[in-house]
Parts: C-alpha cells; structure tokens; sequence
C-alpha cells in the first residue's frame, strides 16, 4: 500500500526494470493514474464496437425485410419493402448493437463480474492510497516481487503489509 | 488556482454527503413531489377507466399535451448526451463534475417521456403491439410508421443512456462499498461488479465510456430528428417542414442545457457543493445556453418566413393564429421567454451569473415547453377542409398529468441523489493537479479560459 | 409512388354530383343507422367529438340577400395512395386490393396519428364507450360490429354490403354488375345524387361519370389520387 502516486511508479519501475511483466502487476487506485504499463494486454473494444454495430445492421435489415413481406399489406402506395424508412430502424439498432457489445466486452475485458474479483484490494484505497499487487507465476518472480516491494516498504514505510505476492 | 489539492477524505466526504446525511430539504421534496405524482397517477386511473375523452382533445385535435409532454420530456433529456458525451470527446476538462447530473437527467427525462407513447393510446394495455415479436396471428409493427421508429429510437437511447450513466458510475459505486456496512455494502457491491481500481480496469472503463461517448451522440441527434418526424412526415400545414429534424434538435438541446443549469443549481444550494460547481461551469453553461438561444432563434425565424414568404392558404391560416390570432399571445410570450430575455441576459457577462443563468434557465423551460404545444395544436386546429376547423381547451386530467411529469421528475432525482453521488468523484480526482509528491502530468484545472464570475 | 397493383378485383369508387345535392342530408342519417355509429350526446358534439362517417359542408358566399350556399358532401375517400395508412405503427390501416381503405377495429391501439395525416378529416375517434338508450340499441345493424372506446372509425364504403354483393354475385356463379353493391348513402340521396361501383369496369356508371367535364377530386394535388369524384359545374 503506498500514499502517494510518486511512490507507487517508483516502484512499479522498479518491478518492471527487474523482468516482471507488467500483465502481472495490479496497480489499485480511486482515480485513473495513467501509468505507462508494459507488456499490458491489448483491448479490443473498439473492433467488438463494430461488429456489434453491424450485428445490429443485419438484425434489423431481417427483421424489417421479413416481417414487412410477411404481412404483405399495402400502405399508401408505398412499397411493400420501404428502404428509406427501414434505413431508420437499422441505424437505431446498428446503434444498439454497438452500445451493448462495448457494454460487453468491457466488463469481460475489466474481468468485472466474478467471483473472486475483490482479491488482494484494500478498502482503503478509496481514501486515496494506492495498492500494488503481483501475481506471480513462478519462484523467480516471486523472489523479485518480494525483493522490490519489501524495500519500498522500508523505504515509504507505508502502514500495511498488503503488498504480498503469491 | 493555486490551492493545494483537497485530501481524498475531504473530497470523498463533501461528494457522498448527500448519500449518508440527506437534509430536511431532501425528505420536503420527496413528500411535495411525491404528492404531485400520487395526484397524476389518479388521474391516470381516472382516464383509464373512462377512456380519453376525458381530456380536452377532440376532432380535429387528437394531439395536445400528450405529445406536447411526450416531445417536452424526450426534448429535455438532450442535455446529459451533450455534455456529457461531446464534452468528453472534445475533452473539455470543466465538463467533469457536470457529466453525472446531465446524463441522470437524460435517463429520467427518457423514462417520463417515454411513458406518453403509452398513456395517449385510445388502448393503452395493446401497447406492446408496437413491439417486434412473433406470434401465432403473424402480425407485426408497421415500420414504415414514424412511431415505430420512435419505438426504436426512445428504446436505443434509454438503454445507451442507462449504460452511459452507469459505465461512469461503477468506480463510484465501489467507493459507495467501501464506505458502507451491511446491507448497503451488499447492495452497492453486487451494482459495482467487484470493481477494484486496477489500472487494466480503468483503462477499459475509460475506453468504454469513450465509444460510449462517440455512439451515442448520433444517437441523440437522430432520437429527436425521429420525434420531430412524427410530425414533419404528415401533410400538415406547417408540419411538414424538411427542418424539423434540425430545429427540434437544436431545441431538444437548449431546453436541455437549461434543465441541466436549474438542477445544477438546486443541488450546488441543496447539497452544499459550492466548491465543486463553481461559477465558471455555470458561466460555460450560460454561454452555450446563449448559443442554444440564437440558434433556437434562427430555425424559428427561418420557418415562419418561408410559411409567411410562401403565402399558401392553408399555411398562412396556422400562420395568423399564431402570429395575431388566437395562440399569439402563447406565441410571442415563448418567443420573448426564449429568446428576447435570456439571450441578452446570457450575453452580458455582468449578468451570466448563477443567478443570471438560473433566470434564463426557468424563462427557456417554461418557453419550449409552450413552443412543443405551439407547434402540435394550431396545425391541428386547422385542417385544409375550412369546415372542420376547431378548438381546445385542456382539461384537469391533462393538467394534473403534466404537472405529475415535474412532480416524477424531482422525485425521481431525488431519490437518485440519495443513492448516488451526483457528482462523479472519480472523475473529479481525475482532473485535479496531483498534490505535491507526485508528477505533475495530469491535466490542469477546469478553468479554461474564462474568468469565474 | 409504386406502379399500380394489379388486380382484376373489383376496384369501388363513388361519385357525387354536386348540382344535385341539396344538402338535405339524408345521406348522414341512412349511414349512421346502417353502420351503427354512435350518438355522443350534445356535450360531447359542442366539443367536436361527434361522429359522421359521412357529412354535409356546407360553404356560404356573399352577403345577404346574394347568398349562395353550396354543399358538400364528405366521406373517407379511400385514396389510393392514402397518407393514413403508412403511419399506423400497427397496420390497422391498409389498403384492400379492391381499392378500399380498410379500418381494423381489432387492430387499432388509438395512437390517432392516421386522423391527423387525413387531410380530408374524415377519420373519427372514440373518446368514450358508445351508448345507447333503450330501445335505440334494437336498432343496431347485426352486420356491422360496434366499436369500443379508443379505436379510430371512419367509411367503410359499407363493405358489409359490398360483402354481400360479392357472395351474392358469387353464388349465382357470375361477376359483380353494376347495381349489386348500393352503400347506404348512395340508396337514401333523394336527389339522385351519389353513384357507386366498379371504376374498372367501363361499362359502369361511376367510370362513365369520371371522365365527364365535371369530374374533379378534392385537393387532388395533395396527390392521394382520391376514389370519390365529384361532379361540379362550379355554378
């Protein structure tokens, strides 16, 4: 647990300068600190945008094609198959599409909704600390994990031992 | 400004106030508009036992306050998608403690807006006809009809602006767990998703948002081009407009921006958040709302001249009853309400105050809600067959309802406020200078360029 | 919009010879007995919700004592290309193949957006249930069904009684002639001023009567190509 943002990227350098790989590392905090983190995994939200755009393009072009042909009724002369006011249903739910896939995939990517999602977090840090966390893999980083966080917790002194790693 | 950054604490204590202590200002609203809307569901009760001729429409005005609402509402939730989402895109670092009042008055604007497609049906329990689902009789919505766009529309909009309102709201609803014990923990941990902070997490959020943000904007512009299309599909004289898209638009969002501003100062009063939204956020707002003015002005001026300029009779009919007839005292007071006195009120910096801004606010709500009704009944009033032209007259039902739509709306706020902070704190922090330990690469204070009142 | 849809169906037209009507309307009583439409009651009617499937307009010009009144029946003019119709969300509106615009009472939700985009306002609304007081209530025609409050009415051309003409043409193993199918209004005009039939059929009166030099249409360039002609000297 550290105090201050300074603290917490001196140590995350720190880690990272010595192998850890930054897919390991939690950095816990109650606002965004925009941290340059390496090796973080890459997000495809923007690409589950579209597709779940142009999902919603298709479903709505079915939906109004077939439905309209179906009930096969005439009105005011228009064509049984009105494109430009079909146009405005497909672009509602192009929209939609892409709203509730984004929605999706972020809490998939975030790894929201799970079951164990609160482990190694600290309620204090809503008060404005931030928690350092590593997951490590194997003894090698673990040795290298216990070693940087241990000295930062020296150095800062900070109140609680929370910067453990598995 | 040069203050040193306020403690996590401080910030964390002044924004969720509201949630823990709510005044006795918080229970009197939730009792007196609690009331209206209890006296609005009776009168709903009323109508739908005995049917609508319980209200004042008649033929040839089969559309009056209903739709006048229905557009009002859908109208007003046009301020959360502007701020909120083309200020993030554009980001502009004062929109940050705005983001959250604007986008809830969105969603609760959508929700009484959208009640009025239901409750203006002559049977109101087949409303989900409108609905697209298969059934044995093989009968669908007509989708060439604009209110089955309007259907589909309201619906797109409600949904992205609940997710809108929500995706922002997580972190908040962490710190909300963290604060709390028992039940409460419960209820806000199982709403927060087991949020943590990380920064893999904040990434995706703001990623999200940011797709959410671009989205949505199209959205909200085509929601009110398709409200506005229920009436420029018609053949109606002054109806039939190839610039209603456009100008109800641009109305739906100045009416918005003002609701945003009332509320903004109610709760900046009621909740003791005098620090937080400060002068200048009001003064941005004052100087879109002025925008909103001129630009409300321009598309007014433009139709009345091309109905005046054209000179068709059964234009020119609608014209007159507006202009010198029956509806011009309704017609030049919304005209004054909306433009004549806020736009120079907004314009003169001695007056963009909050106060200044609150005046203007009031005057613009109270002018477009009567230039929705302006709009819908004169045409009606006047059909091309001389011999059936009409009259209306609202009755106490009508009234009570509209007054129940304000009384709904509060509540709803209110209550809104109580569980949530209405300020986003995160995204407050966000944008403030880090204190003295850290570097100084976040962005500066939300002052941009202009001067606090 | 779209070409014609072709139909060798019988397609219903009616005319109205202006010159001969005297505004008597008779017209307006033998449909509102023949289609059970309600009587709302003169406070309802001093709120203009009183139905007339069809009704009598009556224009005055001049002064006194130069008056002239002229007179003008209106019913729903089953347009071809009717601007009612494509904006009911839930089809309760459509166009019939034998040219009728047809009104689904089952169907309708009461959005009354097809009454607005009439621009003949020849389309009516229930505000309330309809009611009849004892004995009227024996009087209802048994063909046609009495609608509930919150659905939109409006003429039907009497389509019970095209029906009927249909199946009895039918039944006799012929095509519908001309005569068959009478509409109440057009059977009660007392000045012989209302025609009705098959516009397809050359050989009818109504598509004889259509191409006279008295043959408009009303607010024909709305371009909702009306099935009612009327027939008008203008004098």
């Amino acid at each position: 647990m550290f105090d201050t943002r300074a603290e917490a990227v001196a140590v995350l350098r720190e880690l990272q300068r010595d192998g850890v790989p930054g897919s390991s590392i939690s950095v816990m905090s109650s606002e965004p600190l925009h941290l340059e983190i390496n090796d973080a995994p890459k997000t495809r939200i923007a690409g589950y945008a579209i597709a779940g755009g142009l999902l919603g393009v298709a479903f709505a072009i079915l939906l109004t094609v077939w439905t309209s042909r179906r009930v096969g009724l005439v009105t005011g002369g228009m064509p049984i198959v009105s494109p430009w006011a079909f146009g405005i249903i497909v672009f509602e739910l192009a929209a939609l599409g892409a709203i509730l896939v984004t929605f999706g995939r972020m809490i998939a990517e975030a790894r929201l909704v799970r079951r164990n999602a609160l482990t190694d977090y600290d309620k204090s840090v809503a008060d404005g600390r931030i928690a350092v966390s590593v997951r490590c893999s194997d003894d090698f980083h673990r040795e290298i994990a216990e070693k940087v966080l241990g000295s930062a917790h020296q150095s800062y002194g900070s109140l609680q031992d929370s910067s453990n790693a598995e | 400004m040069s203050e040193p950054r306020p403690t996590d604490a401080k910030i964390n204590s002044d924004l969720l106030g509201p949630v823990n202590k709510p005044g006795p200002g918080w229970y009197a609203t939730v009792t007196v508009s609690g009331l209206v809307v209890l006296a609005a569901v009776g009168a709903l009760a009323y109508q739908f036992s005995r049917g609508l001729g319980v209200w004042g429409i008649n033929r040839p005005v089969f559309w009056a306050l209903d739709i006048t609402n229905f557009v009002f509402w859908i109208g007003i939730s046009h301020a959360g998608t502007l701020i909120s989402a083309i200020l993030r895109v554009t980001g502009a670092e004062w929109r940050r403690p705005v983001t959250r009042c604007a986008e809830a008055i969105t969603v609760f604007a959508l929700m009484i807006g959208a009640l009025f497609p239901i409750i203006h049906l002559g049977r109101p329990w087949f409303f989900y006809w409108l609905v697209p689902y298969p059934n044995e009789r093989g009968l669908w919505p007509n989708f060439r009809s604009p209110l089955a766009w309007d259907f589909f529309a309201i619906n797109t909009y409600l949904l992205g602006s609940i997710i809108y309102l929500y995706l922002p709201l997580i972190p908040d609803l962490a710190l909300l767990r963290d604060k709390s014990r028992g039940l409460l923990r419960r209820f806000y941990g199982t709403l927060s998703l087991g949020w943590r902070g990380t920064q893999l997490q904040w990434d995706r959020l703001e990623r999200a948002v940011r797709v959410m943000a671009v989205v949505i904007i199209p959205v909200a512009v085509s929601v009110h081009t398709i409200v506005s299309w229920d009436f420029a599909m018609t053949i109606r004289p002054m109806w039939h407009s190839t610039m209603f898209g456009p100008y109800f638009v641009a109305g739906a969002i100045f009416s918005g921006i003002a609701a945003l501003i009332l509320a903004m100062a109610v709760i900046r009063r009621v909740f003791h958040l005098e620090g937080y939204l400060r002068p200048v956020h009001f003064n941005n707002l004052g100087l879109l709302l002025l925008t909103m003015s001129l630009i409300w002005f321009y598309f007014t001026f433009g139709e009345y001249l091309t109905a005046w300029y054209g000179n068709a009779p059964e234009e020119m009919a609608v014209f007159r009853s507006k202009v010198s007839g029956v509806y011009a005292p309704l017609f030049w007071g919304t005209v004054v309400c909306c433009f004549a006195i806020p736009a120079p009120l907004l314009a003169i910096k001695r007056f963009r105050t909050i106060k200044g801004t609150m005046i203007a606010s009031v005057l613009v709500v109270v002018g477009m809600w009567f230039e929705r009704f302006l709009i819908i009944v004169p045409t009606l009033t006047q059909p091309r067959l001389t011999f059936n032209w009409g009259t209306y007259k609202p009755t106490w039902v009508e009234l009570t309802l509209t007054a129940g739509t304000f009384g709904y709306f509060v509540l709803l706020y209110a209550i809104f406020t109580r569980l949530f902070p209405i300020i986003a704190v995160w995204e407050y922090k966000e944008g403030l200078p880090l204190g003295e330990h850290g570097e100084a690469t976040v962005v500066s204070q939300p002052e941009v360029g202009f001067e606090s009142a | 919009m779209t070409d014609e849809h072709k139909s060798n169906k019988p397609q219903w037209a009616m005319v109205i010879d202006l010159d001969r009507c005297t505004g008597c309307e008779a017209c307006v009583v033998a449909c509102r007995v023949e289609n059970n439409i309600p009587t709302v009651g003169p406070e309802e009617a001093a709120k203009g919700r009183s139905i007339n499937w069809i009704r009598v307009e009556r224009y005055f010009e001049g002064e006194y004592p130069d008056v002239k009144v002229k007179f003008m029946p209106v019913l729903c003019q089953h347009c071809e290309e009717a601007p009612c119709e494509p904006v009911c969300p839930v089809y309760a509106t459509y166009h019939t193949d034998e040219g009728l615009n047809a009104q689904v009472y089952n169907r309708c939700v009461g959005t009354r957006y097809c009454a607005n985009n009439c621009p003949y306002t020849v389309r009516f609304f229930n505000f309330f249930d309809p009611v009849w007081d004892a004995p009227l209530e024996k009087a209802l025609n048994p063909e046609v069904s009495v609608r509930t409050r919150g659905v939109m009415e409006k003429c039907t051309f009497c389509i019970q009684r095209i029906r009927k003409g249909e199946e009895k043409a039918k039944d006799e193993g012929r095509e519908v002639r001309d005569g068959d199918v009478v509409p109440a209004c057009v059977q009660t005009c007392q000045t012989k001023a209302m025609y009705f039939g098959n516009i397809a059929d050359p050989e009818s009166e109504v598509s004889k009567l259509s191409k006279s030099n008295r043959a408009t249409r009303l607010l024909e360039d709305l371009g909702t190509k009306p099935r009612v002609i009327y027939l008008n000297k203008g004098d």
